[in-house]
């Protein structure tokens, strides 16, 4: 089932150009690029959070989105608990919710209290709460330590496992993190930023196929 | 650093001390001794005059800090968020920030009469520019990044208010509240002295006519007292408990 089509372009936008895609359920994508090409610009906008963009952002109505901030915004003066509530979980979803991202017992402390890998859990729970149609998550491993990167990359693999649904856009710089996580595989560059490589990954390509082929889509030089 | 727990009890003390020797040593009715404005006020308790007129400007006092303190945080948000209203609304703002008091007190007794309704209008159209102007910078400094989440996960008008809006505005909020009330209180007995017959302003008018030193010290005194109390009674704790999230952060090494 068609889930978001992006069509067309935003006339004089400053970061994204012409992007023609289409996300399907079930589907998982890691959008890969240049920093500071536009990969959070374009998850803003699919999130509607860009008035200028929305005309092309096509979501099918009554879906919705979980979107995983870089930072955790979560609110610093509520509880984790009371920051779940809010996006409408029930108590019995908070505690299902903390105990499926390993945060058992954190509930009633506030996200100041909880380390940097906590907090982002704590905000990938709050994201799981509207029950998601369409999960966005930008640059979830970013700053965590190789260990922690590692829980958190199995805990989103197992969750998306339960949820063959659920469609995914990851924003990340790492190729690896495609190779667990996606189905299909984004590649963003250029000025206006455009979707250079839209390509699903079959299950003969491996991490080293992807790398390989970042590693040519870098070395081209962007087409005016 | 000892020291300095007890340091606030020593401007205060040494402030009496000399009005004492002062007063002693020029020995006129113009300037009473401290321990003649403590019998004033004790006569003034006695008689019931000073605790019915300390409530009367207290009522007053509440009544236009409640109606400033709403209208000048609405008006303060509307600017600071909406380019449009700032443009429209600022040079009001500008005006009515530099009008002195004693202006709109007089035009407002003018226009509508010695009333109570004039009066606690005077007060609140003095002060809602000052509130106006605190919570507007507030606003302006709302973080857009939870202004985005809220819009994601589609927070409704009162979450976000409640939520999102308040614990941001909260020191702005309080940065008026102690301005306000400092200052509220003044214009008030102004108010009071000009065209109202009760309260703290009203009898420091009686007791100017007669040249009572005293009794106008004992007043002033009660009041500054009364509005010390709300400072230390409401006001911290309020904060204290508003703001505990603040600290919470250093529990977490």
């Amino acid at each position: 089932m068609l889930e978001l089509c992006i069509d067309g372009v935003a006339a004089g936008h400053p970061v994204l150009g012409l992007i023609d895609v289409q996300v399907r359920a079930g589907d998982r994508i890691c959008l890969l690029g240049p920093s500071g090409v536009g990969k959070t610009t374009l998850l803003n906008a699919i999130a509607g959070l860009d008035p200028r963009l929305a005309p092309m952002i096509h979501l099918q109505s009554g879906r919705r989105v979980g979107y995983l901030f870089q930072e955790h915004r979560l609110l610093p003066w509520r509880t984790v608990r009371q920051n779940l509530a809010l996006v409408g979980a029930s108590s019995a979803d908070i505690d299902r919710l903390l105990s499926e991202v390993g945060l058992d017992g954190v509930g009633d402390r506030l996200p100041d209290q909880l380390s940097l890998g906590m907090a982002r859990r704590a905000s990938l729970a709050r994201c799981l709460a509207v029950k998601p149609d369409l999960l966005l998550l930008d640059e979830p491993f970013a700053s965590l330590d190789p260990d922690r990167a590692a829980e958190l990359r199995e805990l989103i693999v197992r969750l998306l496992e339960g949820q063959p649904q659920m469609a995914l856009i990851c924003v990340t710089h790492d190729a690896r993190d495609a190779d667990q996580l996606a189905n299909r595989l984004w590649y963003m560059s250029g000025q206006p930023a455009t979707l250079r490589w839209d390509r699903p990954l079959t299950d003969g390509a491996n991490a080293s196929q992807i790398c390989a082929t970042l590693r040519s889509l870098n070395a081209q030089p962007a087409a005016s | 650093m000892t020291g300095s727990r007890y340091a606030c009890w020593v401007a205060l003390p040494l402030l009496v001390a000399v009005w004492a020797v002062i007063a002693l040593t020029v020995d006129t009715p113009l300037l009473p001794s401290p321990a003649e404005v403590a019998h004033a006020f004790w006569l003034a308790v006695q008689s019931g005059e000073l605790p019915h007129h300390l409530l009367v400007t207290l009522r007053r006092v509440l009544i236009s800090f409640a109606l400033a303190m709403a209208l000048g945080a609405l008006l303060g948000v509307w600017m600071g968020r909406s380019r449009f209203a700032n443009a429209v609304l600022d040079p009001l703002l500008v005006l009515f920030l530099n009008l002195p008091a004693l202006v709109t007190i007089i035009l407002l007794y003018v226009w509508f009469g010695l009333v109570e309704a004039a009066a606690v209008l005077a007060v609140v159209i003095n002060k809602v520019p000052n509130v106006a102007v605190t919570v507007r910078e507030g606003a302006r400094s709302l973080d857009p990044k939870l202004e985005q989440m809220a819009q994601v996960y589609g927070f409704n008008r009162w979450q976000r208010v409640a939520n999102v809006w308040l614990p941001q505005l909260f020191p702005y909020l309080m940065a008026a509240t102690r301005g306000g009330l400092a200052l509220i209180w003044k214009i008030v007995l102004v108010v009071e002295l000009l065209g109202r017959s009760d309260g703290v302003g009203f009898q420091l008018h009686m007791a100017f006519q007669v040249f009572d030193v005293a009794s106008i010290l004992a007043y002033s005194l009660a009041f500054i007292a009364v509005v010390q109390l709300i400072e230390l009674a409401l006001l911290q704790p309020l904060e204290r408990r508003a703001s505990s999230w603040r600290n919470a952060g250093m529990q977490h090494a």
